[in-house]
């Protein structure tokens, strides 16, 4: 109730300034449109040159930004798909609307100009002081993915194992407790609020507009679990005309490589020896169903979706149910003053491995697990509401729920979760000649209910400010820091001051240099702190002496556009280059990152010598320290027809103390594809390379090393006739046998037949 | 006009070199998918090793006796011990055999396992409690040279039977505190 009056009051006071501070000045209003086909261009994005003030395109491509000084100003306009266009000099008098029409013109590049998350405001790309890689629209719906994390695998230097995020190393595998990368879904975090995990069934991949990763330390803005960076996933937006949409995915797994690892009479070509028996819909087969409906009603935007996914699974336990509903408003007083509320509601109720029976049998389970599940629910609310007090200062007021609720149903537990995250945050941004001052303060509150955690509350509060300075057009600079102090009630306190630096160098419009220096902490999650638990005969016990890990991150980084221009008409140059431009037009973009990192006290579960080394516990390591290069080639060539990228990413990472590496880390990491479109028709193939985890943790006594290289290639063909797509993909099409995590076979090859519809 | 046809020249070779390059990325791609590596993985292990042998039991087993397993260990422990040691290496099942019986003076016993070098051979006793895994206790281990103090390694042979691992079990050792009776102490 107190922080709902609070909330109630900021509005309140933040109107009445809001109107204040308008008077006597004047505005900018205008038309987006496509300069071939005339069609209005929803959701460009405009931006006042100096200021970094902004809006979006709405409804008929229309914006109009207020409550600007009277003087001469420039705006610069983008969107994924077209070239960024300029308009100068365009003149803002007092109480008067200056309108403007802007045509873009279609690139066949696809990378969003625009990025949220670096540094929790809009900017540009190049001008991030880490890496940044974002995935559109169109890389996510090309993949008939289950969650959202099957996509950020194919970045180069991300992996995922068990749904926990490694970026470029700095996460092994911790049984899901704990993330080194902060998870935020419209920049409100996904963290679960006991283990600290990510929740990705919360949200459906097809209601997901983008993807933004950004690699490195983040805590100076978003404090704990920033600490290697963060993925902010960006929801779609109600769309200004209805539309409903349906997606239907049915697929199946095929045998696996050896026929003594049948563990079920139902895989597709057992049956298909025996004809009569055989019916598609007896195999080991996963489905799905999608529902999407979008409208605007005045100024209110409606986005809900709904959806619900069962698989048999590809082993013994391995079958689930889930559920999905997302509903979205927004609505739009204003182009700069908009009210956005999400809820998201998850149900999943899946079948528990922690690992196969034997090697002779890797896709059954040890008797002692069969028929162990797990039920989770999770209900995710939240709420953005953005204003500006005058044409130079902003402010955002966001506040979240997060109810994380779980129960196994296992042969030996009935163990159960219940935790609440609540958080807000205030935030302003404000623009004084060439700075651009992001700062704020947060709260997030925890209260978990468990058999195994206890009751437990945590709290922290932060405050954080960070100045990006242009300094010329050719250098930015970027100072700012945060102070984080947690609490985890009756056990302990801690304080956390989290500066960074960046430099951004632009010597041409193509190429960008960067560097970034940033100290990141995690906090460890109740679960690491509190766990006293036996699952599957190992025993997890608490440790009340964890404490923060800390990370020193440094990163120098080039960006380098290769773009064709296009030759003048009728141009007698050189027939080859005439017909390479026209034809090829390749696009090529290049990105190369050195990047180190300086670990203090870092978590990781090990085997306790001093207690036992059956039982498992979360300890501070102490230092360790991960180098690598990451290199980044992107192509798009023939006007779009065809794409593709190349990463490869090699890192170093080791603990000080013992000189061995880090445990379940891949020293080489390679991803790969193309995407190849011919009319309706797109043909594409990924690949996705690991080296040998060279350290794991042997928790399990496992007698056989079942460590190998992974090598999984993926394809995929579809096909687009109007408002209708149909499409078949093979996943792991070698049906390569590997383990990302001890005794667990990773998915073996399948397929699946995917069938959208859109209805305008 | 020759430094303009230069500057052609130039961007000619540039773009010759860009599609050279794509090219050889893909050829990678394809060479290194159908071609550089073999086979699916992980894979079954290949043959088997049959190790037997004679348990001599010595003592009588206590009424609180559940079961009687033979277990074959890659490791044996060093330096620590452990109330739970022996729980962890149960949990391998690919190392363990069935129930033995234990109301008997001797015992015959073939044991199919994973060729490779094992560090330890020795007889488990489990409780008749609920958690009967965390009581588990040696009986005995397999020791060429009965002085040794350690059991010996056995080396099992692919798709060979490797005879004479014979262990003498005494049932008083349920009554040490310590999960597995190492003879240095």
């Amino acid at each position: 109730m107190r922080i709902k009056t609070s909330i109630l009051f900021l509005f309140i006071i933040f109107s009445a300034v809001s109107h204040l501070f308008s008077q006597g000045t004047g505005s900018l209003s205008g038309t987006v449109v496509d300069s071939k086909t005339g069609e209005s261009l929803f959701g460009a994005n405009i931006m006042v040159q100096n200021t970094q003030r902004g809006t979006a395109a709405g409804p008929g491509g229309h914006f109009k930004i207020e409550y600007l000084t009277p003087g001469v100003y420039a705006l610069t306009i983008s969107m994924m798909g077209y070239e960024d266009a300029r308009k100068d000099n365009l003149q803002v008098y007092p109480d008067q609307e200056t309108y403007i029409k802007i045509e873009l013109k279609p690139t066949v590049i696809e990378q969003p100009a625009i990025i949220v998350t670096a540094s929790k405001r809009k900017q540009r790309i190049e001008d991030a002081q880490t890496s940044v890689d974002v995935i559109g629209i169109r890389d996510i719906q090309s993949k008939s993915v289950v969650n959202l994390d099957q996509v950020i695998q194919y970045v180069p230097g991300v992996s995922i194992i068990d749904g926990q995020v490694d970026i470029r190393g700095s996460t092994g595998f911790n049984w899901a407790a704990g993330s080194r990368v902060l998870v935020l879904v419209d920049g409100h975090p996904l963290i679960n609020g006991d283990t600290g995990g990510i929740s990705w069934d919360v949200i459906p991949p097809d209601e997901v507009e983008r993807v933004e990763i950004v690699k490195g330390a983040g805590s100076a803005l978003y404090g704990s679990n920033a600490m290697a960076g963060m993925i902010n996933i960006i929801t779609k937006d109600p769309l200004p005309d209805p539309q409903t949409r349906i997606k239907l995915s049915w697929g199946f797994y095929d045998e696996p490589a050896y026929p003594e690892w049948r563990w079920s009479d139902r895989f597709y070509t057992y049956k298909i020896s025996n004809l009569n028996e055989y019916s598609p819909l007896n195999t080991l087969s996963f489905e799905s169903v999608d529902f999407t409906h979008s409208r605007r009603i005045g100024k209110v935007g409606l986005h809900l979706a709904l959806g619900r996914r069962t698989s048999r699974g590809y082993h013994q336990n391995g079958d689930y149910n889930r559920w999905n509903v997302l509903l979205k408003t927004k609505i739009r007083f204003s182009p700069e003053k908009t009210l956005a509320i999400a809820g998201h509601w998850a149900l999943d109720d899946h079948g528990d491995v922690l690992q196969w029976e034997s090697i002779e049998n890797p896709l059954k389970v040890p008797d002692t697990e069969l028929g162990n599940r797990v039920r989770n629910e999770k209900a995710n609310l939240h709420a953005t509401f953005k204003n500006s007090l005058s044409p130079v200062w902003y402010y955002t007021v966001k506040a979240n729920i997060f109810r994380v609720d779980w129960k196994n149903e296992f042969q030996d537990n009935q163990d159960y979760a219940v935790t609440d995250r609540y958080g807000s945050e205030l935030q302003f941004d404000h623009f004084r000649g060439q700075h651009a001052f992001t700062f704020g303060l947060e709260t997030i509150f925890q209260h978990t209910n468990s058999i195994f955690y206890g009751d437990h509350d945590t709290r922290s509060f932060a405050i954080y400010g960070e100045d990006e300075v242009k300094f010329s057009k050719l250098w930015t600079f970027t100072l700012g820091t945060r102070y984080d102090y947690h609490q985890v009630l009756n056990i302990s306190t801690g304080q956390q001051l989290s500066p960074r630096l960046g430099i951004v160098y632009k010597p041409s419009k193509k190429t960008s240099i960067r560097g970034s220096a940033g100290y990141g902490f995690r906090a460890p999650s109740i679960a690491e702190i509190f766990a006293d638990i036996t699952v599957s005969g190992i025993r997890v016990i608490p440790n009340f002496d964890l404490t923060e890990e800390r990370a020193w991150n440094f990163e120098l980084g080039i960006r380098q556009q290769l773009v064709n221009t296009k030759p003048k008409k009728n141009s007698e140059e050189d027939l080859l280059k005439s017909w390479l431009t026209r034809n090829l037009n390749p696009q090529i973009m290049v990105d190369l990152s050195v990047f180190a990192s300086r670990y203090k006290n870092m978590i990781d579960v090990d085997i306790n010598p001093e207690i036992s080394v059956s039982e498992v516990q979360f300890q501070n390591l102490g230092r360790a320290k991960n180098q690598g290069v990451e290199c980044r080639i992107q192509g798009i060539f023939f006007n779009g027809g065809f794409s593709t990228q190349v990463g490869y990413t090699v890192i170093d990472p080791i603990n000080l103390d013992t000189g061995k590496m880090l445990n379940y880390r891949s020293r080489h990491r390679l991803t790969a594809g193309f995407e190849l479109r011919w009319r309706n028709l797109t043909l594409g193939y990924n690949y996705r390379y690991a080296s040998r985890a060279e350290e794991i943790v042997n928790l399990l006594g496992s007698a056989f090393d079942e460590r190998v290289p992974m090598h999984v290639s993926d394809c995929r063909l579809l096909y687009q006739w109007k408002n209708y797509q149909i499409g078949v993909e093979g996943k792991n099409i070698r049906n390569y046998n590997y383990t990302l995590r001890q005794k667990f076979l990773e998915p073996i090859r399948h397929f699946v037949f995917t069938f959208r519809a859109k209805f305008d | 006009m020759q430094r303009k046809n230069q500057n052609n020249k130039n961007q000619t070779t540039l773009f010759k070199n860009i599609i050279y390059l794509f090219a050889f990325f893909t050829a990678l791609l394809l060479i290194q998918n159908f071609g550089c590596y073999k086979g699916h993985g992980i894979s079954p292990p290949q043959g088997v090793s049959l190790i037997r042998g004679k348990i001599t039991f010595t003592g009588t087993p206590p009424d609180s006796t559940k079961e009687v397993w033979i277990a074959v260990l890659k490791k044996y422990p060093s330096g620590i011990d452990d109330t739970n040691q022996l729980f962890l290496f149960v949990l391998s099942n690919l190392v363990i055999s069935d129930s033995i019986p234990s109301n008997v003076p001797e015992y015959d016993y073939e044991l199919e396992i994973k060729p490779g070098q094992y560090e330890w051979v020795l007889v488990v006793w489990f409780p008749d409690i609920e958690d009967y895994l965390f009581g588990a206790k040696e009986l005995g281990a397999y020791y060429f040279n009965p002085d040794d103090p350690l059991p010996t390694p056995i080396d099992a042979p692919r798709n060979e039977i490797l005879e004479g691992i014979d262990i003498i079990a005494d049932f008083g050792n349920v009554n040490n505190e310590e999960p597995f009776y190492k003879k240095t102490q």
